[in-house]
């Protein structure tokens, strides 16, 4: 629960800060994302820090039966930072190590964020709650089309904690059954 | 539509037909390279059919609580396979952490070198989340019995917090047509002495069952402590396995003088 509390008050932090920026809460961007842990197809919204380093997303997540065997429905909360930024002449930004962490919610009656009285405290962990990390690039472009002023384009390889745990523990694991390859798109205001 | 709008359109049209281990949608994902592989009831009939010799003694092994320890698993699998006695083996349950997919093929991986069939009991663990679906997908059954050598196997989901749980009738049924064997054993996850799961009655409910259908051993996992209860009921002893985590697997007898267990430390 702590470690579920210190990254809601993270989020709420950096939100914060964001929200100053942008006192009418409008969004920087829109996204969408393929795969990587948080759906077949996660769309959401976000902001980017005035430096343009970092970027929070929230987005929404969906699982189709034919892809992952049951449907399933997400919620997810992402900080990324950029380490490295390149700007060539054309309006091209390249961002070759975005790092980032997310938390992540499932929404159903299979997952839950507290158990019922009659286990003892701590019997089991929420099982609605995942956190996930991923390492990635991208590539922005400036464009000057009528309502947007810029897209980007990403891809990152990404993992869940939990599974980051049980590789470490355990030899056997293979490093390729434990991360999903992801693609996305921002498309910025 | 604008250029920009139709590439990204392509973009994604183009990745939702990849199919591909590498991309994943969802830690609670159910889709199993393994479904279908009924893994309880296909190894329960070969144990049928190569263990029909009602007066033979043989051995059987039994694992449990690997919970996310695969590599402990993997070594006591490769132990196993090196001691040519055991007939088959069981894990008693909670061989994953948080009933994930994940887990679950991990402990798979581990369980299918085994050289001897082998079943799988549902333990607490397995069914958080989506594991209960999982293990019907993949193992068939989470209730099942089987008959080895003339000792009758009845194998239950008794996890009642997190799960549906079988009609008792049910098991009266199949003890019933089975007295005639030399030994009767059920096999469950969690111990019918758990005070704490498990009613004054349901408890009760379970020794008379034990005593009127002739239960020579009630085999369990769950608490991770050894726990051999010789007098469990006037015909019925209890034991309860270590789990693997603390490097021990166990050896079961079946002799015509009783049944005995081995403790093997790894």
């Amino acid at each position: 629960m702590k470690k579920i509390i210190i990254t809601l008050i993270i989020s709420l932090f950096f939100t914060s800060l964001y929200a100053e920026e942008h006192l009418d809460f409008k969004p920087d961007f829109a996204v969408a994302q393929f795969a990587g842990y948080i759906g077949f197809i996660s769309t959401g919204v976000g902001y980017e820090s005035d430096r343009k380093k970092s970027t929070i997303d929230f987005l929404y997540g969906y699982v189709p039966a034919f892809a992952g065997g049951m449907e399933i429905h997400m919620l997810t909360g992402r900080i990324t930072g950029r380490a490295i930024t390149y700007h060539s002449n054309y309006g091209f930004s390249f961002f070759p190590l975005n790092l980032s962490f997310f938390v992540n919610y499932a929404h159903g009656k299979p997952y839950k964020l507290r158990w019922e009285s009659k286990y003892p405290k701590w019997y089991y962990r929420p099982t609605a709650l995942y956190s996930g990390e991923s390492i990635g690039m991208s590539i922005k472009k400036a464009c000057n089309e009528a309502d947007i002023s810029a897209y980007e384009l990403y891809a990152e390889v990404v993992t869940m904690s939990e599974f980051l745990y049980e590789y470490y523990k355990n030899d056997s694991i293979a490093f390729k059954d434990i991360i999903s390859l992801a693609f996305g798109a921002r498309i910025y205001f | 539509m604008s250029n920009l709008k139709k590439y990204i359109l392509s973009f994604f049209l183009i990745l939702s037909g990849c199919e591909s281990d590498y991309f994943k949608y969802s830690i609670h994902e159910t889709d199993s390279q393994y479904d279908g592989q009924n893994y309880n009831i296909k190894n329960a009939a070969i144990i049928e059919q190569s263990c029909n010799n009602p007066s033979e003694d043989f051995t059987f092994a039994v694992v449990t609580d690997s919970h996310s320890a695969y590599d402990k698993l993997g070594k006591a699998v490769d132990l196993i396979n090196g001691n040519p006695e055991v007939k088959f083996v069981f894990h008693l349950g909670d061989f994953t952490e948080t009933g994930l997919l994940f887990q679950y093929e991990q402990t798979i991986k581990k369980l299918q070198n085994l050289k001897v069939p082998f079943l799988t009991v549902i333990g607490n663990h397995d069914t958080l989340g989506n594991g209960f679906d999982i293990f019907r997908d993949i193992f068939g059954t989470t209730d099942f019995s089987f008959t080895c050598n003339g000792v009758f196997f009845f194998v239950g989901n008794n996890n009642n917090w997190e799960s549906p749980i079988g009609d008792v009738g049910y098991v009266k049924d199949a003890l019933t047509q089975h007295q005639s064997e030399r030994y009767r054993i059920i096999v469950a996850h969690i111990p019918m002495d758990d005070d704490d799961r498990f009613s004054n009655e349901m408890r009760q409910g379970y020794k008379n069952l034990c005593e009127d259908y002739n239960i020579a051993l009630s085999l369990h996992g769950h608490r991770h402590r050894h726990q051999y209860v010789a007098n469990f009921t006037s015909k019925t002893a209890m034991l309860v396995a270590d789990a693997i985590i603390y490097n021990t697997y166990y050896l079961i007898h079946v002799k015509s003088t009783g049944i005995e267990y081995e403790i093997i430390p790894f």
